[in-house]
């Protein structure tokens, strides 16, 4: 009995400080806000220099919107004392990303509509659904869902570039009201 | 048959040391005074903790200057993540066996 009582504490125990060490991962307001900016800048740019160009904004403007968080969770883990793995996330983004610009040449090239406008913005849905598993974070699957309803209500209603800027302006819309509930989150729970 | 806990390794069973490699199992690493105040240790007894982990190969340990102050970054390496999983195999085995004994005892008394 006393074994069994010992093993069980000591299974909570590592539950509790397991979910500490965990817990930078799903600190994800600042990567939301930096996207959603992004986002946001890409909604009516789309519309001005057309789908077809947008590869040359977005990629690189997530490259670097995945470095600058990846500088963000090194500078808080060097204030806070426990830094989490930076490399997951910017593995995933920059694979989600190059993806997403490949589905949308592909989709082009081959006259595939569904896969022209909606490939690029599935292939960073997958990358966010990946990352919400590893970081075991709501918020980002919250995210994620949003994202793919957006995804599925533009293809249907809208074609070509509005589709487009339906789809990235609804995500920095999301991105931002998730931002927001995720720090005030963590400053009432750091 | 071996009884589970049989298979509880020293170096890790040991409250502390489990509470460590368990925080720095879902980090990249943690530093020596988050450490110690989340375990709520004096910093002899971390050191000395540390040091049994580090001997057994199950963190690594990195003393560095920050901003001209020393400070000490701890990591878990494979093989301590390995031997965390070990024993918490380990012990969910422990409660299984124990469940498994007190259902044939409640059995045979009845």
């Amino acid at each position: 009995m006393g074994d069994l009582r010992t093993a069980q504490e000591s299974l909570r125990e590592v539950a509790r400080l397991d979910a500490i060490g965990r817990a930078p991962r799903t600190e994800v307001w600042f990567p939301l806000l930096v996207f959603g900016l992004i986002n946001a800048v890409a909604a009516p740019l789309v519309l001005m220099i057309g789908r077809d160009h947008l590869g040359s904004f977005y990629l690189p403007a997530a490259l670097a919107g995945g470095v600058l968080s990846a500088l963000h969770y090194r500078q808080t883990g060097r204030v806070s004392g426990l830094q989490a793995p930076l490399f997951a996330w910017l593995a995933v983004i920059a694979g989600a990303t190059v993806a997403g610009a490949v589905c949308s040449d592909a989709g082009r090239e081959e006259g595939w509509r569904a896969l022209n406008l909606a490939g690029p913005g599935v292939a960073l849905t997958v990358g966010y659904a990946i990352l919400a598993l590893w970081a075991r974070s709501t918020v980002l699957l919250v995210a994620v869902a949003a994202m793919a309803v957006a995804i599925a209500f533009s293809v249907n209603v809208a074609d070509g570039d509005p589709a487009i800027a339906f789809q990235v302006g609804s995500w920095a819309v999301v991105f931002f009201c998730l931002a927001h509930f995720n720090y005030s989150q963590h400053r009432r729970h750091p | 048959m071996t009884h589970p806990t049989s298979r509880l390794q020293d170096d890790v069973h040991q409250r502390v040391r489990l509470g460590i490699l368990a925080i720095l199992n879902g980090a990249s690493r943690a530093d020596f005074a988050f450490l110690r105040q989340t375990l709520g240790l004096t910093d002899g007894n971390l050191g000395k903790h540390l040091q049994v982990l580090e001997e057994a190969g199950y963190v690594a340990i990195d003393k560095v200057f920050e901003n001209r102050r020393p400070r000490t970054w701890v990591k878990i390496t494979r093989s301590g993540r390995a031997a965390l999983d070990e024993e918490l195999a380990a012990l969910r085995e422990v409660i299984a066996s124990a469940e498994r004994g007190a259902t044939n005892e409640s059995l045979s008394a009845g």
